[in-house]
């Protein structure tokens, strides 16, 4: 800092001191090695005049105009430098400017990343975390929802963060499968990973057209990584317990190779919540060669293999009684955790790029990615059978072993032995005194059947999916002159998905019997034995650890899309223009012959084609360099993801009816302040989104399917047409108070609706051959009563205070305090619609009444929240050895709040739910997470 | 620099140590259980006698139950399984593992009622376990002896049935109790017995053993034996996961728990999984059938007719060429008035166990003799009506080798005439229903015809059958 002032002061000197040309020049160089940096951004922000170093770190800027100008010098890892400069007709030349490493955003960037270590592991929507989409951003409101709401779930905008495209290298890394990155798939290679371009939400990327949320671009080119050797280790009780991390970069060599290597062990036996192991290592290696002055090729691959024990979502009574961290889904197996929920993910990542400059102003970059593996996640059956030598037919089964299965919890005894209190005291006193899963039970069992020369009850299984992605693209990019820059792109995915279910591990047993245990309840058995089957192809097969089971079958995908965009930049005026066109089919191909649905299973089933289209413009309109407006609209219109394509793809070809292409409008406009001491800005947006469709699969109790002989099914419920509408204001504004303290305030306040009643239908294996229900065992549509419900997409309100004060003596600290409210539950479709209040026979109950239903169907919202985090580092140079330390503590007050929840939709209709809610523990009342308590994160990094 | 050095030797070594710690989340050890006897000392022995005279003595004093204080327990061996799900939330134990010694050592069971499915995986049939008494009742429920806690024997809950079952390493091979539908009796609840050559009744072949609309909670199939006729309900819970398994079509061995049905009205064999089901015979054993279906006219010459208006009411039906005859019970075919809502057709016959006071009631009125060679186009024809028929039955039947005497009606060999019609518990007990003109003419040789009643005072057995206006012809 020291030195920075006195650069500083020379420059002002040398500005007094000349005057003729209109020109500012220099070189750039890197401060520890002395070597010229190259591609440093020299800005004059108010002017609109930009410029990159060369690669021997020089700068030119002709024809300034006359007049005071602040020309910012800037790249990614280093410390922004700011010259003012006075013109008045004679050159400046700046001389030797060096770069400092910019520790404290490496730092934060560091604290924002292990949010993404942490948080963007889970299925579940509830836990979908965006902070790494917005880690490269500069903005203060976006850095402040990555790094202080991120632990709350908080979304911007409401949005999932399938609207953030994620490129590595050109190539695009969200799932096809859900639109979401796969964070793990290059988790703990942060030090390779941190050359990232953001654009946030519409404004334009040279990369593509980007997500509502916009586009994250990861660099991992060798030739751009800063040459050296890092060190680091963490230790957190957050996720992972230890974290070791090593990268060796050569950065340009002489003969025109660059190496880059990185390697990365995260390990932990639980985190904050009980049980949920962590155990995942990375291996980064990339090289590249500089053919010519125009062309370079690189290759880079990624294998980041992840295993995480998952947590469970608990009701209300489960965290009374047990508290925050407790996890249903783990226990001891000879003394050590055991967590039956693993996700495990392998999937190395493997791209070929081509760097082709066409002239000085034309680039062409052409990518080919391969990426396949696995994705796993583990879970207990504990319904094995045995097939009756007699009948043929399986019998057998089990007791759920969860130790929060509702049976087990005080609510149950309460609702069922109201006169004997002794029984829930009872089931209370085992779940505290125990409450874990029990293995050796589970072992027990399986060994007493082998002994009984009988199958296996009780299994691990994991459900997989296992890729293989083909990725093609191809991008160009052209500054036509000083004003316009053109950038264009084509782009070719080819996705095979194997999707099956493989035993894991037999605890003990032998065989497991592949046949589906549940449909040995139907009446219609007798005359149609195959409904058991789970492949009629293979009756009753008897599988073991390795074998795939109960359903197979693949998604075969083509996604081809182009993208051209125009930027203008003008003194007053800025603005871009963008369309894309994409066109995606999906494609079921069975490979088992599924006994509930015999001629619709197997083999291909109809090819579905999706055609999307989207333009996007906006302008940057400067009243002066210090007041700018800037406006963006989109309209876009896209494929449904695989998810919510097909409706019951385990079993069946069955895709939603009436499926269509997604449809988004977007806008938003924003007032800009920026003065040297005041950054701000204030931002308006509405979004809505129109006919997307959402599929969920669970056990329903108090199910109306006329004719039926049950009301009691495990279904699917399909979601089709719902509209969302997402609106709200955003306020950021940083002070820097003095050269030392930066103050900093964050608003930002949403609504997140639906925004009309789409279709529900509610299918089931069951009830195929009903009156109602078509082949695929689909009801009809009715209507989900959803609109003007809330979206539940975390806080729709958050606010935040800070400050940062970064002492000369390369130390610095921030502390923010935050407040999160307008959380809401996720409400259950099927209990807005006419199942609520639909009697066995078709006719509504005769008890109904609006008033009592409308309280049952009141949205929960949860109680805001203040959360304050502490974060500080400090920083030595010894010789040539850079030595930081890092340390955050997030939740400081350990404060306990829900972070997000849902309502099971296993109370269906109104007398179920009426009498579950009169209860004082409701026995399915919502399931939530909680956020974690006090937590803190150390890092310690060596460089050289 | 010394604590720099220092420091980047603390570094070095920890992230040595990450890099090779290992956090074990995939290959453990299979757990080896290792099963032992559980600890009994301190405790009293003794036997299911013992406990089930305490629980008559109970009774004898006015209570509903005993409950059992003192540290003792009980040793038996299981022999339900919910496995197939016909048995839900309890286990069945008797004392013995076989039917050695009756008279000195006679089995006895008790059904245990605990608040837990897939018992199974823990107390597996043949299981031997100790029952700990100390706090548990034994009581009646559902007509058999219960182990359960406090006086209404309510349900062992899920926290604390390991404390009072402990199992036995042992698993012992049970032998069931071989027995006669007619033999099997009270002393035989909740034990494990077995019927040799039975079949599931000729009626009932198209039936699942739980799947049927008409079945609510469980299904009744009659299983018959071949030896005697009589017959025993197989009770099977529709929660059952062989409950729509079509019933088997052969005979043979069948092997359950012998209880009563829920409300207690009577007995039920219950199986544990289909592999009881030991029908390996496909020899069944149904009556010989004349069955030519129906005719669409009578023919004019009359072979025997009777609107048994000559009979004297309240009396026996005799003469006429009748044949009156009680096999068993004390309750025989008679004529009968009345009028009313439940009219006779002026005289008319009936046989009904209502009240009988006997356990077995079996009654044959039986026709002259029918020459069938001598006479072309022979019909038949009669009338019934029932007054709650419930689970007593009416069956016309012929012989062709009867020599006349009561003495042997029981040795004769009896088919039945499927074609006609004899009414049912379901029709209306006011109504008289038309057998429909029965084609005989298929038939040949000398023939008797003979009504035959089965039923018994118990309730669910006890109806009545009401005939008149019989009719046989010929061309």
């Amino acid at each position: 800092m020291k030195q920075i002032i006195v650069t500083l002061f020379c420059c002002l000197m040398i500005t007094i001191g000349l005057s003729a040309q209109n020109i500012v020049k220099g070189v750039v160089k890197y401060n520890n090695s002395e070597n010229p940096l190259q591609g440093v951004s020299i800005l004059i922000e108010s002017k609109n005049i930009s410029q990159l170093t060369n690669t021997d770190g020089s700068f030119i800027l002709n024809n300034l105009p006359n007049g005071d100008h602040l020309i910012t010098i800037k790249k990614e890892g280093y410390e922004t430098q700011n010259y003012p400069v006075s013109l008045s007709g004679s050159p400046i030349d700046l001389g030797v400017i060096f770069m400092y490493d910019d520790t404290l955003s490496e730092d934060q960037d560091l604290s924002v990343i292990t949010i993404t270590d942490d948080e963007l592991n889970d299925d579940a929507s509830a836990a979908d975390n965006i902070s790494g989409l917005l880690q490269a951003s500069r903005d203060t409101y976006l850095r402040t929802a990555a790094f202080d709401f991120g632990g709350s779930f908080y979304r911007v905008r409401g949005l999932d963060s399938e609207n953030g495209t994620v490129m590595v290298n050109g190539i695009e890394m969200n799932k096809l499968f859900n639109g979401r990155p796969q964070w793990s798939n290059w988790g703990g290679l942060n030090d390779v990973t941190r050359n990232q371009e953001f654009s946030n939400f519409l404004t334009p990327s040279n990369y593509g057209f980007g997500g509502l949320l916009g586009t994250t671009y990861i660099n991992t080119r060798p030739s751009e990584q800063r040459p050296g050797v890092r060190v680091s280790y963490a230790s957190s009780n957050r996720s992972y317990v230890h974290r070791a991390m090593g990268t060796y970069a050569t950065g340009m060599m002489q003969d025109g190779w660059s190496f880059l290597v990185s390697g990365s062990k995260r390990a932990g036996s639980e985190g904050f919540v009980d049980g949920t192991s962590y155990n995942a290592f990375s291996l980064f290696a990339s090289l590249e060669k500089r053919i010519n002055d125009n062309h370079a090729l690189s290759f880079t691959s990624i294998y980041a293999p992840n295993r995480r024990g998952k947590s469970s979502s608990n009701t209300q009574e489960v965290f009374d009684l047990k508290g925050i961290q407790y996890n249903s889904f783990w226990g001891y197996q000879n003394g050590e955790i055991r967590n039956s929920r693993i996700k495990e993910l392998i999937e190395p990542i493997f791209i070929l790029n081509h760097y082709w400059d066409i002239n000085e102003n034309t680039s062409l970059q052409t990518n080919i990615g391969y990426q396949y593996g696995q994705l796993g996640n583990s879970r207990l059956e504990f319904n094995g059978t045995n097939l009756n030598p007699n009948s043929g037919f399986p019998e057998g089964g089990g007791a759920n072993p969860d130790p929060t299965y509702y049976q087990k919890l005080p609510s149950y005894a309460l609702r069922n032995f109201p006169d004997n209190p002794g029984i829930a005291f009872g089931l209370q006193q085992q779940f505290l005194n125990d409450g874990q899963l029990n293995w050796d039970k589970l072992y027990q069992t399986n060994i007493d059947s082998k002994n009984r020369g009988e199958n296996a009850i009780n299994i691990l299984y994991e459900d997989r999916v296992d890729d293989q992605l083909f990725n093609a693209s191809t991008i160009f990019n052209s500054e036509l002159n000083d004003n316009i820059n053109l950038t264009a792109s084509v782009t070719y995915k080819n996705l095979r998905s194997e999707n099956f279910a493989s035993v894991l591990d037999l605890l003990g047993g032998t065989g497991f019997l592949d046949v589906d245990g549940f449909a040995t309840n139907r009446n219609k058995l007798i005359d149609n034995p195959w409904l058991i089957q789970n492949d009629i192809l293979n009756p009753n097969r008897i599988v073991t650890e390795g074998d795939r089971f109960r359903y197979n079958y693949n998604i075969l995908s083509n996604v081809v899309s182009g993208f051209a965009q125009a930027q203008f930049k003008y003194n007053k005026i800025d603005f871009y223009a963008a369309v894309t066109a994409t066109k995606t089919d999906y494609q079921r191909e069975g490979l088992y012959q599924n006994g509930g649905f015999r001629s619709n299973s197997l083999g291909k089933g109809d090819k579905i084609n999706f055609n999307g289209f989207g333009g996007k413009a906006g302008f940057t309109y400067k009243l002066t360099g210090r007041h700018l407006f800037d406006f963006n609209g989109a309209y876009l219109t896209k494929a449904p993801t695989i998810r919510n394509t097909f409706a019951n793809s385990r079993e069946n070809h069955a895709i939603i009816q009436g499926t269509t292409e997604e449809k988004i409008i977007s806008f938003d406009g924003s007032y800009i302040l920026r003065t040297p001491t005041v950054q701000a800005k204030l931002t308006g947006y509405y979004t809505k989104m129109e006919d997307a469709n959402e599929v969920s699969f669970y056990f329903a109790d108090g199910v109306s399917a006329t004719g039926a002989d049950d009301t009691n099914f495990f279904i699917q419920e399909i979601l089709q047409g719902v509209d969302k509408k997402h609106f709200g204001g955003e306020f950021a504004i940083e002070v820097k108070a003095t050269p030392t303290i930066k103050v900093k305030a964050v608003a930002a306040i949403g609504q997140y609706t639906y925004d009309n009643n789409p279709n529900i239908a509610i299918a089931s294996e069951n009830f195929v051959g009903l009156n109602d229900a078509d082949e695929f065992g689909r009801l009809p549509y009715v209507k989900s009563n959803l609109k003007n419900y809330r979206v539940a997409s975390g806080p729709q309100r958050a606010f935040s205070l800070g400050f940062e004060y970064r002492d000369p003596d390369y130390w610095w600290i921030s502390a923010t305090t935050n407040f999160l409210s307008h959380a809401y539950i996720d409400v259950s479709p099927i209990q807005r619609s006419s199942n609520f209040y639909t009697d066995f026979d078709g006719q509504p109950f005769n008890d109904y009444d609006p008033t009592v239903a409308r309280e049952l169907l009141q949205q929960e919202r949860f109680k805001g929240y203040m959360v304050a985090n502490l974060v500080g580092g400090k920083s030595w140079k010894i010789d040539n050895k850079y030595i930081s330390v890092f340390a955050s503590i997030n939740n400081l007050f350990d404060k306990t709040y829900k972070t997000g929840g849902f309502e099971q939709g296993r109370n269906a209709n109104y007398r179920q739910l009426q009498n579950d809610q009169s209860l004082d523990t409701p026995v399915f009342g919502p399931r939530y997470w909680y956020g974690r308590g006090t937590t803190y994160f150390l890092n310690v990094n060596v460089r050289f | 620099m010394k604590a720099i050095k220092l420091f980047s030797l603390i570094a070095f070594v920890s992230i040595v140590s990450v890099f090779t710690s290992c956090v074990e989340d995939k290959d453990f050890e299979v757990p080896t259980p290792s099963a032992v006897e559980p600890n009994l000392s301190g405790l009293q022995q003794t036997t299911f006698k013992a406990v089930k005279e305490a629980y008559e003595q109970a009774v004898a004093s006015g209570d509903a139950s005993v409950t059992f204080e003192n540290d003792e327990y009980i040793t038996g061996y299981v022999v339900s399984s919910d496995l197939a799900g016909n048995f839900f939330e309890e286990l069945i134990i008797q004392n013995k593992v076989d039917d050695a010694n009756p008279t000195e050592d006679p089995r006895l069971g008790f059904r245990i009622s605990i608040n837990v499915s897939s018992l199974y995986q823990s107390y597996d049939f043949g299981r031997k376990v100790y029952v700990k008494l100390k706090g548990l009742s034994v009581g009646l429920a559902n007509g058999v002896l219960v182990i359960g806690k406090g006086t209404a024997v309510d349900q062992i809950q899920e926290y604390e049935y390991k404390d009072f079952v402990l199992r036995s390493t042992e698993i012992a091979t049970i032998t069931p109790k071989v027995t006669k539908i007619s033999e099997v009796a009270e002393a035989d609840e909740n034990t494990f017995v077995q019927f040799e050559n039975v079949q599931f009744h000729r009626d009932q072949l198209a039936l699942t053993y739980a799947g049927e609309d008409s079945d609510q909670f469980n299904g009744f199939r009659t299983i018959e034996s071949c030896d005697d006729g009589l017959t025993i309900p197989l009770e099977s819970s529709t929660f059952a996961d062989f409950k729509s398994i079509r019933v088997n079509q052969n005979k043979g061995n069948i092997q359950g728990i012998f209880s009563r049905d829920f409300r207690d009205s009577f007995n039920v064999l219950l199986i544990n999984t289909l592999s009881d089901v030991m029908f390996d015979s496909t020899d069944r054993c149904d009556p010989i059938e004349l069955d030519c279906g129906l005719a669409t006219a009578e023919g004019t010459t009359i072979l025997f007719e009777t609107d048994f208006e000559t009979q004297t009411p309240s009396s026996p039906v005799s003469g006429n060429g009748w044949t009156n005859f009680i096999e068993a019970g004390s309750e025989g075919w008679e004529a009968y008035v009345q009028s009313g809502s439940n009219a006779s057709q002026g005289v008319s016959a009936r046989m009904g166990s209502f009240r009988s006071g006997d356990p077995s009631n079996v009654a044959w009125l039986i026709t002259p003799e029918i020459d069938l060679d001598a006479n072309a186009g022979v019909t038949m024809s009669f009338e019934t009506s029932n007054s709650f028929a419930d689970g007593s039955n009416l069956e016309l039947v012929f012989s062709n080798d009867w020599d006349g005497t009561t003495a042997g009606i029981t040795t004769a060999t009896w088919g039945i005439v499927p074609a006609a019609y004899i009414t049912q518990d379901t029709d209306s007990f006011s109504s008289w229903f038309t057998s429909g003109i029965v084609d005989l003419s298929c038939g040949n040789g000398k023939v008797h015809f003979a009504f035959k009643y089965t039923g018994s005072e118990d309730r669910a057995n006890d109806g009545t059958y009401e005939l008149d206006n019989l009719k046989i012809s010929a061309n």
